[in-house]
């Protein structure tokens, strides 16, 4: 209980430092609040108008106010609208989360559905043929920057094969033909480095299993390769990939602009750039504090899961 | 190529320009990358002039609109109601779209214009007609002027259109920060106590062109029903609610903005189609390859290698709205302290650096024309030759920087701000090779983000900067770029970006204003054209071009008819845009 | 942008089973010192890429700005081109005189060399890459060693510090150490362009996190072992155990992890570059070079940024087959220390 206690402290003080830096570093961009009076008047505001809009919107106030202002807001819920565009700040944010949950969720599986497979056969046969392959490969697909694989896969199947519309047209569970359409060559697209980076580390602690004691025995007592991959090492080598996975959940969620952007879908790390672009402060700092708080979830999540599954929590969270 | 356009030039021009290509570059960059959005110069594209000219000629003869081919089959066809279009944009402007607060870029005026009707409208002959009005009268010296609501006319909301609707706009026009600046000389704005569809606008000075300034954002009607709930309830801002051919039905911010059908649209037989919906598509390939894929119907850009490309193909008809097509253009700050942009000799050195013709060839695929000044050829004004360095000439160059140097000693340093986009950044390092070659010592290229951009402009705090402006019909439009009561000290947000203080070009632009004279009007805007090419207050690029490719089966994309049959100007004079209640579909 | 968090949040444990990974089949020779050629190729062209028999149109900060007068005589490269050997390749538009292939790698459309900019960029990348990992290194190796050594409340504040920069997301950082150095204004010149050191510190910052927590979790495995415990219970000062005992046995993890991790901030800065936030025009970095050629390749123009892309693909290639050979190596010593 003092544990849970512990962690939820320090899950509130990440969270409060967060918020409180992006506020503060917010403020401090390149032609700092001006640049939002220009943005929402436009030129040719006199004096009084852009001293106007600043009130208005509480940009002349102390930033530690405006933070304690904005926190309020947050907490009651009643979020307000954005600077530019008069939109609800939580529809935006509530619009873009499934978005980048859906890219982050297939992602995940895709790369692992692939990376798992690859990797195995890559440890078990280190050194073959396959194994250079799979390895080179796997820094080639490192090396082939998104910016790159969105284009290529646009150009293949929606201009050349007309597949998938392009740019993406969002559509939920409920139409599973156009959601597959929609997210099929994003979710490719960031899987691709997302399964040079399982694979990799998949392989490398899988060989480090395989040369365990353990394994020797059971090969010797005459184990099956098979078996001795699925039943024997897989399970012990999955420690760092499910790690790494779990990390990457709340790197996913704010972290894929370049695609999002590439392919028009308004997920989390548009929503998040594009507002620092515009200067919309509130949004931003909405945005921020949703993917910090998914992150200290999952994070917390994991550890509690550790302490649940594996006595031995201590190392794992010195992993971890 | 320039004469031809000429001749066919009376067919249109524009209008209401003044916040346009300001605040195009504002906003149409502020969705990240955009190839073909505004800041950037000479994004615009030919395959070579004579093609140009080629293509301008059969339009001419054909209609108001540029087209390359099917217009004469389009003539040919009837029109049929129903049907959606799905158009891809250049950028989500995206503004509270309550008409006196927007900032409006090319691509948002395409959309906003189809909700909202203007009072007034251009003519095919660059004569300012009413529209939503019945009539737009002034009095003798043009101080006073009558403006008559058309009859019968409701809002969508079902609110009447009447005297104290325009009282209302045009009220709260002028307490806007853009539009009161088009707005400047209106004194006040009262309904006739005789008759409520009556409205008298009293000026302090005479402002004979008045007309041309409600032909744009700031002759957008809304309904004053919905402007007075909007005031309560910000959530209804985004929603807005005029007169026009299509009623609001959603909008999502960088997703959509969906309309359908007005059926009681009061100017018959518009519109045509069921539904109209707009995407906002950043980036100019991305739009393209939108189109090829099927996605979208119809796309507008300036992307020269876009449109150079679909010249070439049969696959996608494509019109090109070339009227009073706004300049790309570097402009230059002009009194900054100790600045070397100061001399005139240096500005005009970096002029005669510059290639222009190589940017177009290399960056737009050559589709673009050369700029001789701010006036494209149909504008008034337009000269072939202004005096301005059109040819590159690096020994006259270093010539002038040489003497320069010989009076002013010690190194010269320049700063080009340009945006994040790789076309502004070519650009930019070319004219970063030319500048240093012409003799400045060290010149520096300054990556400002978009949002920064404009304000790093209206600020004055720049030194070189690529801009895209100066659409419109009549020199008055451009009175706040140039006049020196608008070059306000670096710091505040100045509309006179490069702060340019010349008493000549004050005392040109206050003449025209008050002047009904066609003949002395066009007189003064010519000089004032010669005055920008031997000062070389600004570096001309090229003149924009839109191309708007669609499907084969959209139709009637720029063919509009004024109410009383005359034939008007596709978008209403808004360089590049044209009016979706012409489009239809079918007939191939 | 995925890259730069998510592959850095992969890197940490990436390195870990690598120390326990033991003796591993030895990768051929032929493949080890064709990777040493190619790194010293590339660190010998980044190193003299002023001597280059090319024009000097990369110019970088670290050249004599005169000799970066760039304008060719008479418009010869004025267009892109593709590189001589591309004989399947055709210019698109014959503008200026010059021949139609040209150079190794082609033109951009500024009639900039590739080649030479890929080796100026070579420069700019691998130092962007070499310090940032460096920085990165030893920030992470002090802290994650206290944290991991003393535990107690300095690990609490630690960790609370790693998480938050963990639970920033990884974009807006670099954002806001990026643009901070930029100038409010655009009215002075040269000192002021932004140059690697913004994008040093931020990918370092980015490199940090992860570092300290895989520097923490070795520390704790080495402190329980014999020899350290031993030490201790000599009454070793601590910082004598940290330096002596601990810090060399985390070194090779360290080293192997600074490897992948230099590859990922090569790609990290091309994701910084794509969104506008790495060194300004006309510096060239192999980031910069591969997005902004990305609008050409969407036009059939394919050089001016695969090109760039292949030589970072190789680089990255070599940095890490000679990863793998060294932590070899270094694994063996550990086993018989």
């Amino acid at each position: 209980m003092r544990y849970f206690l512990n962690r939820l402290l320090q899950l509130a003080i990440v969270v409060f430092a967060v918020t409180f830096l992006t506020s503060v570093a917010l403020r401090f961009l390149p032609g700092g609040s001006d640049v939002v009076v220009a943005l929402k008047t436009g030129p040719g505001a006199t004096r009084e108008q852009a001293q106007a809009v600043k009130h208005q919107l509480g940009l002349d106030r102390s930033i530690v106010s405006q933070y304690f202002d904005w926190m309020h807001k947050f907490v009651t819920g009643n979020w307000g609208f954005t600077f530019q565009t008069n939109q609800s700040i939580k529809t935006e944010v509530v619009r873009a989360l499934p978005i980048s949950a859906f890219i982050m969720v297939y992602a995940q599986i895709l790369s692992l559905l692939f990376a798992m497979p690859v990797a195995m056969w890559s440890a078990y046969r280190q050194g073959s043929k396959f194994d250079r392959f799979g390895t080179t490969t796997a820094f080639g697909l490192l090396s082939a920057p998104n910016y790159i694989v969105a284009p290529v896969l646009m150009a293949a199947f929606s201009v050349q094969r007309k597949w998938v519309p392009f740019p993406s047209i969002y559509a939920g569970l409920g139409d599973p033909v156009a959601h597959f359409k929609a997210f099929v060559l994003p979710v490719v697209t960031v899987a691709i480095p997302l399964y040079a980076g399982y694979m990799r580390l998949l392989r490398s602690d899988l060989i480090a299993t395989l040369q365990s004691d353990f394994i020797t025995t059971a090969r010797a007592s005459g184990v099956g390769t098979w078996s001795i991959l699925f039943k024997h090492a897989l399970r012990p080598s999955l420690f760092s990939i499910v790690t790494a996975a779990a990390v990457n959940i709340g790197a996913l969620m704010g972290g894929v602009v370049i695609v999002e952007q590439f392919f028009l879908l308004n997920g989390m790390g548009r929503l998040t750039v594009e507002s620092i672009f515009r200067r919309e402060y509130p949004t931003v700092q909405y945005a921020v504090v949703v993917l910090a708080l998914i992150y200290v979830t999952v994070n917390f999540l994991i550890d509690l899961s550790y302490a649940w599954i594996d006595p031995r929590v201590r190392v794992g969270r010195a992993l971890g | 190529m320039v004469r031809i356009r000429q001749r066919s030039g009376k067919r249109l021009i524009t209008a209401a320009a003044l916040s346009l290509g300001l605040i195009a570059a504002a906003c149409g960059g502020s969705d990240g990358k955009s190839t073909a959005s505004v800041p950037a110069t000479g994004v615009t594209t030919a395959v070579s002039p004579e093609t140009t000219a080629a293509s301008t000629e059969t339009t001419a003869a054909n209609s108001a609109e540029t087209t390359v081919a099917p217009t004469t089959t389009a003539a040919a066809l009837k029109p049929v109601a129903g049907g959606t279009v799905v158009m891809g944009i250049e950028a989500d402007t995206s503004s509270p779209w309550r008409p006196y607060e927007m900032l409006c870029a090319i691509s948002c005026h395409q959309v906003i214009r189809n909700i909202y009707d203007t009072l007034a409208m251009p003519t095919a002959d660059g004569k300012a007609a009413p529209y939503l009005a019945e009539s737009i009268t002034p009095n003798a010296d043009a101080t006073e002027w009558t403006i008559k609501a058309h009859a019968g006319v409701t809002f969508h909301d079902g609110t009447p259109f009447d005297g104290a609707a325009i009282v209302d706009n045009l009220t709260r026009a002028k307490t806007g920060a853009l539009t009161g600046n088009i707005l400047r000389p209106v004194d006040s704005i009262t309904v006739d106590p005789a008759d409520p569809m009556t409205v008298v606008i009293k000026m302090n000075t005479p402002w004979a062109a008045f007309p041309f300034a409600i032909m744009g954002q700031a002759g957008y009607m809304a309904s004053p029903a919905w402007l007075a709930a909007s005031d309560i309830d910000e959530a209804l801002r985004s929603q807005p609610v005029g007169t026009g051919p299509f009623v609001y039905e959603d909008y999502k911010p960088n997703e959509y903005f969906k309309m359908k059908k007005n059926p009681n649209y009061w100017n018959k037989p518009y519109p045509y189609l069921d539904a109209v919906e707009f995407r906002p598509i950043p980036d100019a390939l991305n739009r393209r390859d939108a189109l090829k894929s099927g996605t979208i119907d119809l796309l507008h850009t300036t992307n020269g290698e876009t449109i150079a490309e679909f010249r070439d193909t049969k696959e996608f008809p494509m019109e090109e709205i070339t009227n009073t097509a706004e300049t790309a253009y570097t402009l230059l700050h002009v009194t900054q302290d100790g600045s070397p942009l100061n001399d005139v000799r240096v500005r005009c050195a970096l002029a005669w650096a510059t290639d222009e013709q190589a940017l177009i060839d290399t960056i737009s695929g050559g589709v673009n024309q050369i700029a001789t000044g701010p006036f494209s050829p149909d504008q008034v004004g337009y000269l072939a030759d202004s005096g301005f360095p059109l040819k590159q000439d690096m020994t006259k160059a270093q010539d002038l920087i040489a003497q320069y140097k010989a009076e002013h000693p010690g190194a010269i340093t320049l700063s080009l701000a340009a945006t994040q986009d790789e076309t502004n950044l070519t650009i930019a390092q070319f004219q970063k090779q030319w500048f240093e070659e012409a003799g400045i010592d060290t010149v520096t290229i300054d990556q400002i983000d978009q949002g920064n951009y404009i304000l790093t402009a209206v600020l004055g705090n720049f030194q070189v900067f690529q801009w895209r402006n100066h659409g419109g019909i009549d020199l008055d439009m451009q009175y706040h770029w140039w006049h020196s009561s608008s070059s306000l000290p670096v710091g505040q947000l100045g509309l006179n970006f490069g702060r340019i203080k010349d008493p000549q070009l004050d005392k040109l632009l206050d003449e025209n204003r008050a002047s009904t004279d066609p003949t002395r009007k066009k007189a003064i805007a010519e000089e004032v054209n010669k005055l920008f090419g031997t000062q070389c207050y600004n570096i001309w690029g090229s003149y924009t071009i839109w191309g708007t490719p669609h499907k084969p089966d959209v139709q009637g994309v720029g063919n509009f008819k004024l109410p009383d049959g005359s034939e008007g100007v596709p978008g209403a004079g808004i360089a590049g845009t044209f009016y979706m209640m012409t489009v239809w579909r079918g007939g191939q | 942008m995925t890259m730069v968090a998510t592959d850095i949040g992969i890197a940490a444990p990436i390195a870990v089973p690598l120390t326990k990974a033991g003796r591993r089949r030895r990768r051929g020779r032929i493949t080890m010192w064709l990777a040493i050629a190619w790194l010293a190729f590339i660190t010998i062209s980044a190193v003299g890429a002023n001597f280059l028999p090319y024009i000097k149109h990369s110019c970088s900060q670290y050249s004599n700005p005169k000799q970066c007068s760039t304008h060719v005589k008479g418009d010869l490269l004025k267009v892109e081109k593709p590189p001589a050997w591309a004989w399947f390749a055709n210019p698109e538009k014959n503008i200026g005189n010059g021949p139609e292939r040209t150079g190794w790698f082609g033109t951009d459309r500024n009639g900039y060399d590739l080649f030479s900019r890929s080796m100026f960029g070579a420069r700019n990348s691998l130092l962007i890459g070499a310090l940032s990992i460096t920085f990165g290194l030893l920030l992470g190796t002090v802290l994650g060693m206290i944290a991991g050594y003393y535990r107690g409340w300095a690990d609490r504040v630690i960790e609370v510090v790693t998480n938050i920069l963990l639970a920033f997301p990884a974009l807006l950082l670099a954002i806001f150490i990026v643009t901070f150095s930029d100038k409010p204004d655009s009215t002075s010149s040269a000192s002021d362009t932004r140059s690697i050191g913004p994008i040093i510190i931020a990918l370092s910052i980015l490199a940090v996190p992860p570092l300290t927590r895989l520097v923490r979790a070795n520390t704790i495995m080495y402190t329980q072992r014999e020899f350290v415990v031993a030490a201790r219970s000599i009454g070793a000062p601590n910082r004598r155990i940290l330096l002596r005992e601990i810090l060399p046995n985390i070194i090779p993890t360290l080293l192997s992890f600074a490897l992948t991790g230099l590859a990922l901030l090569l790609v990290a800065e091309g994701a910084l570059a794509a969104l506008g936030l790495s060194v300004e025009a006309p510096l060239p970095t192999w980031g910069r070079m591969i997005s902004s050629g990305q609008e050409r390749l969407r036009q059939g123009v394919w050089w001016p940024s695969l090109m760039p892309a292949l030589v970072m693909f190789l680089t990255i290639l070599a940095i890490n087959l000679l990863g793998d050979v060294l932590a070899e190596r270094f694994n063996t010593r550990e086993v018989i220390a």
